[in-house]
């Protein structure tokens, strides 16, 4: 029972680029004025390119990788909205596909109607949708707005009840695009919780992402696909490394012109950030627990003899994971009209894998006022780390801490134990107290 | 070789017939609810329309007195209303179809379903409204039967009637399915359809009955299949005799290549659907 359940092999994809079919009014049009010279054939663009891998039963397979890498493509091949032009896609069994929650609802219609509509498009029978719709509500929590038209859903409702039905389709194979990123957290841990039950139930699970933490939750095996093409295969974690590399040789490609942030009012311009390596060379994609050097450009046209620079890195909103200033450490610079060049040694980078952004302020040590404050737009990747796969790698190490202290807490007092489970079970103390 | 492989799994063909039928279901009604949410008359319009179209059709032709003699022995707006109750089917199931694939393009390029549920539930809902239309038909006939103003019961040449429109069905659902594969890739067919379906009102005995003698009129009865289909609805319903042997023959044979042509036409052409949409 553990053959593969999805199997693409040497699919490949082909698209044409161009605007598609044109009017014959504007095909004449084009042919009078610029006579004789025909126009360019509409050219044609492989979005995926002998892609070969497969799915198991109970297995969850993840699917990264950049925009327009082939993802949906891939699903939609497997889905079979779209048919491969080389290659062959095997899928064994039900498939119930989640490319975009909610996609066969119509807003006039309610809730209810809408579940045993959407139900119907993922090829359940009434009678299936009626045993389990009490299960689909109460999963995607509408309950009390059910006899409602979906129009007047919020978007996280809309979204809630389009997974729910989907989820309930007991297929053997579920392809799931990028949906999670709708509905609050709560809701997107029931969702991860609901995958994993389908999986020990024997489904086969294919997930599109961009969230790397995602796909650490929930898949096992993942393909990093970079421009049509497998440019990794294999655990999580080798293709979560891949990934961020593969981010980092785009976003290199394409000049980081989002790290400046020239204001016209102060006298001073980040002309670019980088970050080096431990041996000293540029990179984008850094490793945890290894050196790592911010190098600071500014342009400065007017002194700041006391300049204090902070720079902070964040990964989400919000909130600093990193913060360094310079007037805490008891270090200014004196930036005199001209090109300076400043950079923070970190020992070692304390963070795991995962996207980080970092911005850079700029202090007027004397009259203490804030000379530049650019947004949060240099990006940092980081590799996975072997070790850890929590938000941090903090040094630590293992060890047996001698058999007392097991014995002192078997050791307890008959009360005492009763009160430990009581306050554990979270139940009735008043027994406790009886 | 390009392949979708999909193993039937635990589901035979009867499971999938089931679930076709069962989209095929939902989405029909999706279409009728929808047509009539937020409309304070509701499903009152699929009798309010026809009836006040026989009455146009009856303020137009009737007064000049001659079309009765035309309608044969029945009474104009009884003629009129058979007429305009089954081409509104036809009409309106076409139309349905015409924009079936584009209007669901949603569920076209993100989930898969058997893409033939679209326009083939499209002519299921226009069927809904046929289905209120024959029962005020038959309240009409009544009607103008008690008034004494005209005598026929139809009796066994009922039984004809659910074959008729088998048989319309049949065609429309063939042209349908072509309409929608075609209207997908180029928008034209919508444009065209619209006055296309005008012009055929004419030519298709549907208010004004074409002229007996005369070789355009011979060409168009030979041609069109709606004209035998409108001749044998009247005279199921309304007295008077049958088409020809050789007419009820080629209007089911058109029909059937019809559906085989329309089925094969979007058969061949719905692996791309989801690019072109």
């Amino acid at each position: 029972m553990s053959g593969p359940v999805v199997r693409f092999e040497g699919v490949s994809k082909r698209f044409r680029r161009g605007s598609g079919a044109r009017s014959v009014l504007t095909r004449l049009m084009r042919q009078v004025r610029r006579r004789g010279t025909t126009e360019a054939a509409e050219e044609a663009f492989w979005a995926l390119k002998e892609v070969s891998f497969e799915g198991r039963r109970g297995e969850a397979l993840g699917i990264i990788g950049p925009n327009g890498a082939g993802k949906s493509t891939a699903l939609k091949l497997m889905a079979r909205i779209l048919r491969p032009d080389e290659g062959q896609v095997h899928v064994s069994g039900r498939l119930a596909a989640l490319i975009e929650v909610g996609a066969g609802f119509h807003g006039d219609l309610t809730g209810r109607e809408n579940v045993y509509l959407h139900g119907a498009i993922l090829g359940m029978s009434r009678r299936q949708v009626r045993a389990k719709f009490d299960d689909i509500v109460s999963f995607a929590g509408v309950e009390a707005f059910i006899d409602t038209p979906v129009k007047r859903y919020s978007s996280g409702m809309y979204a809630r009840l389009g997974f729910s039905v989907a989820a309930h389709v007991d297929p053997d194979v579920l392809l799931v695009d990028e949906v999670l990123s709708v509905g609050d957290a709560m809701f997107r841990l029931r969702c991860i919780e609901r995958m994993r039950e389908l999986l020990r139930g024997g489904a086969a699970l294919v997930l599109v992402t961009h969230h790397l933490d995602q796909m650490h939750a929930v898949c096992s095996r993942a393909v990093v696909l970079e421009e049509g093409r497998v440019s990794c295969a294999g655990t999580t974690e080798e293709a979560a490394t891949a990934y961020l590399r593969a981010m980092s040789r785009t976003k290199a490609a394409h000049a980081p012109d989002a790290s400046t942030g020239a204001s016209a009012a102060s006298g001073v311009a980040v002309d670019r950030v980088r970050f080096l390596d431990a041996s000293g060379r540029e990179t984008i994609c850094a490793s945890p627990r290894q050196p790592l050097t911010v190098e600071v450009t500014l342009d400065v046209t007017a002194a700041i003899p006391r300049c204090v620079l902070e720079l902070n890195m964040r990964r989400r909103v919000h909130e600093n994971l990193l913060s360094f200033n310079s007037g805490r450490s008891g270090r200014t610079f004196d930036l005199r009209p001209g090109r300076h060049v400043i950079a923070l040694n970190l020992d070692r980078l304390s963070v795991c894998g995962g996207e980080y952004f970092w911005n850079v302020r700029i202090w007027d040590g004397e009259r203490t006022t804030c000379e530049l404050d650019t947004a949060f737009s240099t990006p940092l990747l980081v590799a996975a780390d072997a070790i850890s796969t929590g938000q941090w790698c903090v040094d630590h190490a293992w060890g047996y801490a001698s058999a007392s202290a097991v014995a002192r807490e078997a050791g307890m007092t008959r009360g005492a134990q009763i009160e430990f489970q009581a306050g554990m079970a979270g139940s009735d103390l008043r027994r406790v107290e009886r | 070789m390009p392949s979708d492989a999909i193993r039937a799994g635990d589901a035979g063909w009867t499971r999938d017939t089931e679930r076709f039928l069962n989209l095929l279901w939902s989405l029909a009604s999706r279409d009728v609810k929808v047509r009539y949410k937020q409309s304070a008359l509701g499903v009152l319009w699929a009798v309010l329309v026809p009836t006040a179209m026989m009455g146009v059709f009856t303020f137009v032709f009737a007064r000049a007195g001659e079309t009765w003699a035309m309608a044969g022995s029945a009474p104009y707006p009884l003629y009129a209303f058979v007429g305009l109750v089954a081409w509104t089917y036809f009409a309106s199931a076409l139309n349905g179809c015409v924009q079936s694939l584009t209007s669901n393009r949603t569920l076209v390029t993100k989930v898969y379903c058997p893409r033939e549920a679209f326009p083939l539930s499209a002519v299921a809902a226009s069927f809904v409204d046929f289905a209120v239309g024959c029962g005020v038909l038959a309240a009409l006939i009544a009607w103008f039967n008690r008034s004494g103003a005209w005598m026929f019961a139809p009796g066994w040449r009922l039984t004809a009637l659910p074959v008729l429109v088998m048989v319309q069905t049949t065609l429309t659902c063939g042209i349908g399915l072509a309409l929608a594969a075609a209207n997908l890739f180029w928008r034209d067919v919508r444009q065209a359809f619209s006055v296309v379906i005008q012009l055929g009102m004419f030519v298709s005995s549907v208010v004004v009955p074409l002229p007996a003698e005369g070789t355009a009129a011979a060409i168009v009865r030979a041609v069109n299949p709606i004209v035998t289909l409108m001749d044998g609805y009247r005279a199921c319903l309304l007295g008077g005799e049958f088409p020809s042997p050789v007419r009820l023959a080629g209007m089911v044979l058109t029909a059937a290549g019809a559906l085989v042509g329309g089925a094969w036409v979007f058969r061949r052409s719905s692996h791309r659907f989801a690019e072109c949409v």
